[in-house]
């Protein structure tokens, strides 16, 4: 199989795994920019990006009854419904503290994900998903 | 290897693809939709850079769209048309033409305005700065401070991502809502019973259809994503499931009932080994996730959660629905939460003196002057074709499916559902659009059905149909949705003018034209009331015109000005689009008074810019 075989096929059974790489690394620089007090593009896409996706993916990576279909929509549904919740129930409680709150989602959501990373390292990056049940 | 799913497996079991002849990758042929698409986007991007926005007038933004445009629209729609009747779907170019048409619907005009459109809009903005700036929510204030899901969501997002304000992305908010929307909608849809054809149909006839502009940045949108989630989960695992099957007797052992408390929690992968048995319960997992997102969509926004309820409950009544003690469950936490704000509702809504009113619930906002013009009875006679087309498209759609033997009872219930709502509420006058605006998904998910089971078989006219349906759709979409633009357009220095004297201007009540211009754009919005002087039922209708003489403008004032306070009278050009559109006010009637307050005694000119004129009247005059 030459190199650009591999990659084609290679792709579909790993994004997951570079989804979870995403999570992480967007995750962390986000906090960082965050942090520094940097603003700009950079850390508005990636702010936008969390918005949509952070501590959904992180759910569904480690959700494994969810199908491959299902993932997109149900991190981007879990990640606007914690995300909303949590900053409501912050401000229900007068406690409206939105750097630090998102500090501890940020934390949570690059946890989740980097075990997911760490479970899959750890049996190797091999097999689809199919064959591995 | 790839991933593919084998013939017969269920939804979601994947397969490995078997591996190309002698191991080559299988190649990319390019298709006529492949250069269809960018050349339509192309042309339209062409035509938006010949429109020139100070030219709109009374017929908005398609009067003013150069031909190029609309030969880019025809183009794109009949890629869309060829791409959905391929004989294999091909879901990559399937996408890319949805992001296509999404972004000419619902992106064009953020291309082209500096500035959201709709006056509304800078409300919600101004509720969002007023979280960031107070830290906390005043329920006495407005009823948005009640239901705080969507503002409380955005406020941290402008801090986390270092943003001032949502006038930074408002206007691209109908674009980027629209488009989770459709992402749930098709997560939703897939698990209703249609083939893949008829779900891709119905998610280019939803855009392409929702005219009533309910996506900008609001409660609603945020609403309405949620609500396809909540309903996507719940059809997922919660629809028209046979009643569960006994156990065999080989399940019981502690193995398989602890792989069963893991399929039921939701934690085991599909397929385990007691999958089959517990597929027909809702998992644990599922249904507290389930419950979890419409207790925020409960909290986001008012009107959507009683819509999915409705849905739910029509749907488990007709036994299309399980556990149907999650509907219960549904309406403990949305009564729950109405509960003790009922009586703030009520006093503002009238919620009680609307019950049972069907046919006055479902008559739209009176008309605020003395009738429409031309142009606004032209956007609304395309607005009302537009709900009649897609009517007929579901009628047609639901009769063939019907005769075909297929099951339409859960997609009729879904549609029709949301007119419950006119029992019960007007909503402001908008209760009618948002039952357009929930029936319209479902509606369109029959209305794909149109084409009968046969139709691969006569791939041409299906898709000559399909490009006649989506033509006809979309022309009349135009005129619909960006038919009053010439009112709901904003120019950005009015916008910033408005900013401006609201960061300035000491906290009084304000009295303007009309409510078209940029108000309550700030985070201290509910310092500064407003009252409309021009329109029906406001200070100045045509019922009770006073003359515009210098002491009755000051007498009229005063009188509803709280002591210690100053008043201001704000007049903006768009206020006077606004009430010629309307017939609320005669052309030129703001200048008229605007050269009366600067000679009225007592008045001062406050702020002056492009397009907008701030008088006041000082508390100690």
């Amino acid at each position: 199989m030459d190199r650009r075989a591999t990659a084609a096929a290679l792709l579909p059974t790993e994004w997951p795994v570079l989804a979870d790489v995403a999570c992480v690394a967007g995750g962390a620089a986000l906090l960082i920019l965050v942090a520094t007090q940097t603003g700009g593009p950079a850390r508005q896409g990636l702010a936008l990006a969390f918005l949509l996706a952070g501590p959904g993916w992180a759910v569904v990576t480690n959700w494994p009854g969810l199908q491959r279909q299902t993932r997109a929509a149900g991190s981007v549904l879990i990640s606007l419904v914690l995300l909303t919740l949590v900053a409501t129930v912050a401000l229900w409680l007068h406690q409206w503290h939105p750097i630090g709150i998102f500090e501890v989602e940020a934390g949570l959501s690059i946890l989740g994900a980097g075990w997911h990373l760490a479970r899959d390292r750890g049996r190797g990056f091999g097999p689809p998903l199919a064959s591995r049940r | 290897m790839s991933l593919t799913r084998s013939p017969g497996a269920p939804a979601g079991v994947l397969a490995p693809r078997p591996a190309a002849v002698g191991n080559r990758p299988a190649r990319v042929r390019l298709e006529v939709p492949d250069a269809l698409l960018p050349a339509g986007l192309a042309l339209w991007g062409w035509g938006l850079a010949m429109t020139d926005v100070a030219r709109l007038g009374p017929y908005g933004l398609p009067a003013i769209l150069p031909g190029v445009a609309y030969v880019g629209l025809a183009v794109l729609l009949a890629s869309c048309a060829w791409t959905l009747w391929r004989p294999q779907l091909s879901p990559t170019r399937l996408v890319l033409h949805l992001a296509g048409l999404l972004f000419v619907l619902y992106g064009s005009d953020a291309v082209l305005y500096r500035e959201g459109r709709y006056s509304w809009l800078y409300k919600t903005i101004g509720v969002v700065q007023y979280v960031n700036l107070h830290g906390a929510l005043n329920r006495h204030i407005d009823i948005y401070q009640n239901w705080p899901g969507f503002f409380a969501l955005f406020a941290w997002f402008d801090r986390v991502a270092g943003i001032g304000s949502p006038l930074d992305y408002g206007k691209w908010a109908q674009l980027g809502f629209e488009a989770l929307g459709l992402l749930m909608f098709a997560f939703a849809a897939r698990g209703l019973p249609l083939t893949d054809r008829e779900r891709w149909i119905a998610l280019f006839i939803y855009p392409a259809a929702n005219w009533v502009g309910q996506d900008y940045f609001s409660p609603q949108a945020l609403g309405t994503v949620l609500s396809f989630g909540v309903l996507g989960v719940l059809l997922h695992w919660g629809a028209i499931t046979p009643r569960p099957r006994a156990a065999p007797s080989s399940a019981r052992s502690p193995r398989h009932r602890l792989a069963r408390l893991r399929s039921r929690a939701g934690w085991a992968p599909r397929g385990g080994p007691v999958a089959a048995g517990a597929e027909a319960r809702m998992p644990l997992a599922i249904t507290a996730l389930a419950s979890l997102a419409y207790f925020v969509l409960v909290f986001t926004h008012e009107l959507s959660p009683y819509i999915v309820l409705a849905q739910l409950t029509a749907l488990a009544l007709l036994g299309r629905f399980r556990p149907r003690w999650l509907v219960i469950a549904f309406a403990v936490i949305v009564f729950g939460f109405l509960a003790p704000r009922f009586s703030y509702v009520n006093q503002h809504f009238g919620i009680l003196d609307s019950i049972g009113n069907f046919f006055a619930n479902v008559l739209p906002p009176p008309n605020p002057g003395r009738g429409p013009t031309a142009a606004v009875a032209f956007s609304t006679d395309a607005k009302m074709l537009l709900s009649g087309a897609v009517g007929v498209a579901a009628l047609v759609g639901t009769v063939r499916r019907y005769r075909a033997g297929r099951p339409v009872l859960a997609l009729l219930v879904l549609a029709a559902a949301p007119v419950l709502v006119l029992a019960v509420q007007p909503y402001g006058g908008e209760a009618i659009l948002r039952v357009y605006l929930f029936a319209l998904p479902w509606a369109a998910c029959l209305a794909a059905g149109m084409w009968g089971p046969n139709a691969a078989q006569h791939r041409a006219w299906a898709a000559t149909g399909t490009l006649g349906t989506l033509a006809v759709i979309a022309t009349l979409f135009f005129p619909a949705f960006f038919g009053l633009d010439a009112v709901n357009y904003f120019p950005s220095s009015q916008v910033v003018a408005i900013r401006q004297f609201y960061r300035t201007a000491t906290p009084g009540e304000i009295f303007a034209g009309d409510a078209n211009f940029a108000w309550s754009v700030t985070g201290r919005y509910n310092e500064f009331p407003v009252e409309q002087l021009f329109g029906d039922n406001t200070l100045l209708s045509y019922a009770s015109r006073v003359p515009s003489s210098a002491s009755a403008i000051t007498q009229l004032v005063t009188r509803y000005t709280p002591p210690g306070e100053p008043a201001y009278v704000v007049l903006t050009a768009t206020m006077q689009t606004y009430a010629t559109t309307y017939q609320a006010a005669a052309p030129g009637e703001l200048a008229t008074l605007a050269a009366t307050l600067r000679r009225a005694p007592g008045w001062s000119l406050a702020f002056s810019a492009p397009g907008v004129t701030v008088f006041e009247y000082p508390p100690e005059a």
